[in-house]
């Protein structure tokens, strides 16, 4: 390799930090503790008392993004894919036209998968660890399919309402789920006979209608423990669908008795006002959910925890809770509870808050939270429909920051993966695992994956992991396109369209059509235009020819530039 | 001795502690009468409610339909001559359906008296196997040995009648133990599975016998006929039925859920209740026995206070809310229901 390609390597690595604007605020300010809805923590009053200075804070210095920018950030958020040549083509000839393009990548299916991508990271389900024991299942599925399809149920119905446009409602209240083949062969649903993927289905054991509420794969993944007494699992429905968090909560242990007993800690939790404030709204909460409560014996029963247990809803009683009740209303069971939710402010609001955060990639600041009250009411006066709120965030100042402060962002595993599998077929699994995405067999964390267990705060800022991950997964993606399409020689090739492998660079014709590829590459990968007679694509042309004389093979040459291209900051900063 | 019973009522009904007279009270609502009823609801009719067991501090919804109250009536008699049903059968069977296949060659323990399996295996015919149990089966010969192996302290009977026995008497008894859990499959279906705790103590004495079932969780077995409750599907949690005979009469505590059964009503929840036979008022259960109506999953709550009106009533509940009176006919206790472990 020539100094210039070196130095080229080395340069595409300290481009990082500015990229994401090296002036950049500190982000101390940031509001990530989810109280910033009505708490239902008990006060003296019921009055929520708002601790901002009379001035308030001040927005950000929003400045708008170029048309080419905001056209590859909306298609990686909203397709997860980046933009086509074509795409690229019609905005460089049209700035205005972004705004169509825009339109139609909101109406495109894929918005679907991508709500579901971002609501992994609110539920944190998607990992390989589950609360049930799965030893039984896993002989006849891998854990990886298991941990998959268990993982994605409760994400898989927000999918499915993006998609047909149903209204957000349903995901609490619902009657139907979301199952593929694996669910299916475990659990009591009426699943097509014969039917591979994911499918609508209905539970058959006469659980109550409460969408997400009666999944199995949110109770499998987010479990209590016996003297828990689901108090974890309220504070997960709370968290995410009410954007209020328990355990942000402070309690002043001020005046608390010693709790050196379990009756000590029963007791306080009762009659203590620093325990009651949270544990009166908590535990009622918390009694909604006994039909998926298991002793310990019972998780690891395959037949116990597939199905649905009325005959344990009443266990909040002989096990020391509180009658159910949601905001100190007494309910009428799951159902129930899943019509209040659906009708509680917080519901939309919470879901508008969490949109807007998945999209820009950050936490909401305090400045910022007027916004959301503003993509909530879009999201109600369109019926609750997902993309009526997406389509409110998008056209906002926030999401097309350009600016300095917070103009940038970093792409979620999630986005990384799709969008290097768009570009070259290449799908980087092991034992059925997506290794960008999967916590343990794979590298998650490392890129700023969110789990809940083994990073629980999304990464805003790129990290030394997360460029070495890149950098092995541009290594074998580039490999295997460049196999692809050049040594198996594929009738539609997915990145080499204009050169073949043939080219010799030592004539004029053969230079110029891999001057042309370079920078049909750059086009696509890292949708920006590059004159082929230029520097960088002489850069890039004398990287080529160093490989291939070393190597004697074109596919090697081509998988050396596909590399550096897949190398770029700009595939997960942008 | 009627009178001593009909104090005892009191300890059967709300569970005092032995050898004490005093009513714990576990009902906020008592001793109060009616005065000052909370109606949230304008066109509540409260005549609709058992009269005579209107309270301070009572919330009032909307009453159900006459229907809705005989519905909640037909499924609590259901219940009630079906308590009778209960006993260790299912178990048992569950357990030497297991035993029996030879699938205790994976991962056997014999300490003691008990039999414990563990591990997630295959037999060597390819049953699967997983789970860990423990089968316990303990002779009891002596009255401090019965008082601990009973899981019985704690309890008294017809104004200290139980302990009274005990302490005079000679006394013998049984007691069988499962825990945990053990599940057995072959390509026909589930050949037996215990998940839980179950217990099965049985005590006499000359003029006295008492006994407690415990039945914790689901039990399948494959060769549990049709009548067997595992037969019927009917799934027990938390389950606890304890009897108590004598010559005078008898009670029936029941608390714990049932779910899997037939009709409108699916699953029944018994908090403190009691059926007696030869006390002050035969003609009425104690205790909350609620009921889950199936199509909506909506739980009924019916309150019986016989020490108030022993007229076979007892005020419906929802969520809180008076909604209704329910009145039930109670079968004859029958407590000879079941045999020696």
């Amino acid at each position: 390799m020539r100094r210039g390609g070196i130095a080229r390597s080395v340069g595409v690595v300290l481009a990082w930090g500015c990229l994401l604007g090296c002036t950049r605020a500190t982000d101390t300010d940031a509001d990530d503790t989810d109280t910033d809805t009505d708490t239902p923590v008990e006060t003296d009053s019921d009055t929520t008392v708002d601790t901002d200075d009379t001035t308030g804070p001040v927005l950000p210095d929003y400045q708008p993004l170029d048309a080419i920018d905001l056209l590859v950030r909306a298609s990686l958020d909203l397709r997860g894919i980046r933009p086509s040549i074509d795409d690229l083509g019609r905005v460089e000839a049209d700035p205005a036209v972004v705004e169509t393009l825009i339109a139609a990548y909101l109406e495109d299916d894929r918005v679907g998968r991508r709500v579901r991508e971002m609501w992994d990271e609110v539920f944190l389900v998607r990992d390989e660890e589950t609360f049930v024991t799965l030893d039984y299942f896993r002989q006849r599925h891998s854990l990886a399919e298991l941990a998959r399809s268990i993982g994605e149920e409760p994400t898989r119905m927000l999918e499915r309402i993006v998609v047909e446009d149903r209204p957000y409602t349903e995901f609490v209240t619902a009657d139907w789920t979301v199952v593929n083949d694996v669910l299916a062969d475990m659990w009591p649903v009426d699943y097509p006979a014969g039917a591979q993927g994911w499918q609508t289905a209905h539970y058959t054991d006469g659980r109550p209608a409460a969408g997400v509420l009666s999944t199995n794969g949110l109770w499998w993944q987010a479990g209590s423990m016996l003297n828990n007494l689901n108090r974890g699992r309220a504070n997960e429905v709370s968290r995410t669908l009410l954007c209020f968090d328990y355990l942000n909560t402070e309690i002043d242990f001020t005046g608390v008795g010693a709790l050196d007993s379990e009756a000590a800690l029963g007791n306080a939790i009762r009659t203590d006002p620093a325990c009651t404030a949270c544990h009166n709204t908590l535990d009622p909460l918390a009694s909604h959910f006994f039909g998926f409560f298991y002793y310990d014996a019972q998780k690891r029963d395959p037949l116990d925890v597939r199905v649905y247990h009325p005959e344990r809803e009443r266990l909040w009683q002989t096990l020391g809770g509180l009658p159910p009740a949601f905001h100190r209303v007494p309910t009428q069971g799951l159902a129930d509870l899943g019509r209040t939710i659906a009708a509680d402010p917080d519901y939309s609001h919470c879901f508008a808050k969490r949109a807007w955060e998945g999209l820009l990639h950050r936490d909401v600041l305090p400045a910022e939270r007027t916004l959301i009250d503003g993509h909530d009411a879009a999201f109600r006066a369109g019926s609750l429909r997902v993309r009526a709120v997406l389509r409110d965030i998008v056209a906002s100042d926030a999401y097309r920051n350009g600016g300095p402060e917070y103009g940038r962002k970093l792409a979620s595993p999630t986005i990384l993966s799709s969008e290097v599998e768009d570009l070259t077929g290449f799908s980087w699994t092991t034992d059925d695992w997506d290794l960008v995405r999967a916590p343990v067999t794979g590298f998650g964390p490392l890129v700023g994956g969110v789990d809940g267990i083994y990073r629980s705060v999304r990464l805003d800022e790129p990290s030394t992991t997360m460029v070495l991950v890149q950098k092995r997964l541009a290594e074998a993606a580039a490999s295997w396109v460049t196999t692809h399409d050049i040594v198996e020689r594929v009738e539609t090739p997915k990145l080499l369209r204009i050169a073949d492998g043939s080219e010799d660079p030592d004539t004029a014709t053969g230079e110029q059509r891999i001057r042309n590829q370079i920078a049909a590459l750059h086009a696509r990968i890292v949708s920006e235009r590059v004159d082929p007679a230029g520097a960088t694509v002489d850069e890039e042309l004398s990287l080529f020819r160093d490989v291939l004389d070393q190597t004697g093979r074109p596919h090697e040459a081509w998988a050396a530039i596909v590399t550096l291209l897949l190398r770029d900051p700009r595939l997960v900063v942008f | 001795m009627r009178r001593l019973w009909r104090a005892g009522w009191a300890c059967v009904a709300l569970g005092c502690t032995p050898g004490s007279d005093a009513v714990t009270d576990t009902d906020t609502d008592t001793d109060v009468v009616d005065t000052d009823v909370v109606d949230t609801d304008t066109d509540v009719d409260t005549d609709a409610v058992d009269t005579d067991v209107v309270d301070t501090d009572l919330v009032m919804g909307t009453p159900v339909d006459a229907g809705t109250e005989r519905s909640i009536g037909v499924a609590l008699e259901g219940v009630f001559a079906g308590l009778t049903t209960f006993d260790n059968e299912p178990v048992e069977l569950a357990w030497a359906a297991m035993r029996d296949r030879r699938i205790l060659g994976c991962n056997v323990y014999t300490p003691g008296d008990t039999i414990r399996l563990e591990g997630s295996c295959s037999a060597p015919d390819g049953r699967r196997t997983i789970g860990q149990l423990e089968r316990t089966y303990t002779g009891i010969v002596d009255v401090d040995g019965v008082s601990d192996a009973l899981r019985l302290r704690g309890r008294d009977f017809a104004n200290g009648r139980l302990s009274q026995g005990w302490a005079t008497e000679a006394v013998t008894g049984r007691e069988l133990y499962f825990f945990g859990m053990f599940y057995l499959a072959d390509d026909d279906g589930t050949v037996g599975r215990i998940n839980g705790t179950f217990d099965h103590v049985v005590v006499s004495a000359p003029s006295l016998s008492a006994r407690r079932l415990f039945l914790g969780g689901p039990v399948e077995a494959r060769d549990a006929g049709p009548t067997t409750w595992s037969g019927r599907g009917l799934v027990p949690q938390d389950l606890e039925i304890v009897a108590f005979s004598d010559a005078e009469g008898g009670v029936l505590q029941v608390s714990g859920s049932v779910g899997g059964l037939g009709g409108t009503y699916d699953t029944f929840t018994a908090t403190n209740g009691a059926i007696t036979r030869g006390m002050a008022c035969d003609t009425e259960p104690a205790g909350t026995w609620s009921v889950r109506r199936r199509a909506d999953a909506h739980w009924f709550d019916v309150v019986f206070n016989p020490e108030r009106a022993c007229d076979g009533c007892g005020r419906v509940m929802d969520a809180g809310a008076v909604v209704g009176t329910v009145c039930v006919t109670v079968p004859q206790l029958d407590t000879r229901w079941a045999e020696d472990p």
